[in-house]
């Protein structure tokens, strides 16, 4: 809609609601920068001070000491890059299995797809932690990516199902004409038509796995890779 | 034939083995557990129906439903009025797209704050001492104002605030692209024919989002039925059970007191309500369309 043909009561309207939206948002914006900016400042002044745990060790004003946070920092990278680029290509090849080939059970797979998309996940931690018992992978970086990919690949495979569903058949007919295969046909010619979708899901799945933090505090016991939590340092 | 059924497993294979070892075991495994007094020495010992008996024996029980009841009531109705609340403001009132965005944009900011950050924020925020934010500012307006533990005392507020916070903006932005998609003529008509903006609102506006609505109502009671993060963070269910919800408590039973078959049970009792309720919707949705064609 054009800013331009409003009329003066549209006008006036719009005005109010703005300002109505402003007291609105004022609290959580507020909330939201003190809190931050509280990270920069240390007696009295504007420093990165507070911030040189990342690199080495930091005394607290009552004494405790906090280790350097290097070694989580890189958990969490591999943690969040496991995941993330582990997650788009299963649920791309599934998505485009899901979407476009004919198969025996095809129907129930996709049924059972919205299903466990809005399985509560939570609920079967206490189970997860026995099946990574019984793999001997419990207490592991490697069982963590694994369960945090399983819980996340549903909502992503149905997502990129989506965007395949959009692509023309004609053009993987012709694909496939030229003599392609489907295996080359898709990784040649049909991963460049849903670019959007996987950016879509690279974007979802790295902002839940950067934020991560319940899988870690049931699944790994013991020593623990401390979490990436840099403001409640202060 | 046969070729083609196997291509599409070939595609599916790493999906399939995935979900079925971390998803579909689990789910049977947590039943079969519910059945059995597991606990932190990892020993089968099948008990029947005890677990569930415990559950019914468990002087607790009573305040824990209670308090997850009122809970998903109270955040579901509070979050879908302002729902509503923000969507017709930002877009029906609001025409500017620059000005509808700049406001979803903001309503966003706690969703993608990482639930860490965003626990420890309203920890300090409602912090006790003279130092927490709420009580310095109070004090600031009232010299002789004592300060208050504000978690303490009100902790159910408080999850209730914090929670309501969080799940603001995806109602809105489903409600805001259903109010986006109702034909422009409708408004003109009845403004031709001089509706009030309230009536527009009431007769044009709620009437045309309503699957919508139903829609939010289902996915965030199954929200705020399982998802514990931030009660766990914020009070873990304290002080003396006054927060705990029902999912919360499997997650104390089975981590915190090793009772990993007595966890199991109280999560298979949800997951049951859950299916319940996905079933109802199924239903629903499936009359809707049956009932539009």
């Amino acid at each position: 809609m054009a800013y331009q043909n409003l009329t003066h009561s549209e006008r006036k309207k719009q005005n109010i609601a703005i300002a109505v939206m402003f007291v609105f948002i004022m609290p959580i914006v507020f909330m939201f920068i003190i809190f931050f900016s509280l990270a920069f400042i240390k007696d009295g002044s504007l420093t990165l001070e507070n911030f040189s745990f990342v690199w080495g060790e930091m005394k607290l004003r009552d004494q405790t000491t906090i280790k350097s946070m290097l070694p989580a920092l890189k958990n969490s990278m591999i943690f969040t890059f496991g995941v993330t680029s582990s997650e788009v290509v299963i649920s791309m090849l599934a998505g485009y299995a899901l979407s476009r080939l004919r198969f025996f059970g095809r129907k129930t797979i996709q049924t059972s797809l919205l299903v466990l998309r809005m399985f509560p996940t939570l609920l079967l931690l206490i189970a997860v932690l026995y099946v990574l018992m019984a793999l001997h992978i419990v207490n592991t970086l490697k069982g963590v990516v694994l369960v945090a990919l399983a819980f996340r690949l549903p909502g992503s495979t149905f997502i990129i199902k989506n965007f395949f569903d959009a692509i023309p058949r004609d053009i993987e007919n012709s694909t496939l004409v030229d003599g392609c295969t489907r295996f080359s046909g898709f990784r040649q010619v049909i991963i460049y038509l849903v670019k959007p979708g996987i950016v879509s899901i690279a974007v979802f799945s790295f902002l839940s796995a950067w934020s991560n933090f319940i899988l870690f505090n049931t699944l790994l016991f013991g020593n623990k890779p401390r979490w990436w939590r840099p403001i409640s340092v202060h | 034939m046969q070729g083609k059924h196997l291509q599409g497993y070939a595609f599916l294979s790493p999906f399939l083995v995935l979900i079925s070892i971390f998803y579909i075991a689990p789910a049977i495994l947590t039943i079969v557990m519910s059945f059995s007094n597991l606990d932190g020495s990892f020993l089968w010992e099948f008990v029947g129906f005890e677990n569930y008996g415990k559950i019914f024996k468990d002087p607790n029980t009573l305040l824990i439903l209670r308090n997850t009841i009122l809970y998903i009531f109270i955040s579901m109705f509070i979050i879908v009025v302002l729902d509503l609340f923000i969507a017709t403001l930002t877009t029906y009132f609001i025409k500017s797209d620059g000005w509808a965005s700049f406001f979803k944009s903001i309503i966003m900011i706690p969703m993608i704050t990482p639930s860490v950050v965003y626990s420890v924020l309203w920890i300090w925020y409602l912090d006790a001492s003279d130092a927490g934010f709420i009580n310095s500012v109070l004090r600031f307006f009232n010299k002789d104002f004592s300060s208050i533990n504000w978690i303490a005392q009100y902790p159910f507020q408080v999850i209730i605030l914090a929670q309501v916070v969080v799940s603001l903006a995806y109602g809105a932005i489903i409600f805001s692209s259903a109010i986006r998609s109702i034909p422009e003529n409708q408004f003109k008509a009845a403004h031709v024919d001089g509706a009030s903006e309230w009536e527009i609102v009431k007769t044009i506006i709620i009437p045309n989002i309503r699957p919508h609505i139903k829609f939010i109502i289902m996915w965030e009671t199954l929200g705020l039925m399982t998802n514990y993060l931030n009660i766990l963070l914020i009070t873990n269910g304290g002080p003396l059970n006054r927060t705990e919800v029902w999912a919360l408590s499997a997650y104390h039973k089975a981590f915190i007191d090793q009772q990993y078959g007595y966890g199991a049970a109280i999560s298979v009792l949800l997951i049951l309500v859950v299916f319940m309720i996905m079933l109802l919707w199924l239903f629903a949705s499936r009359t809707r369309k049956e009932s539009e064609e």
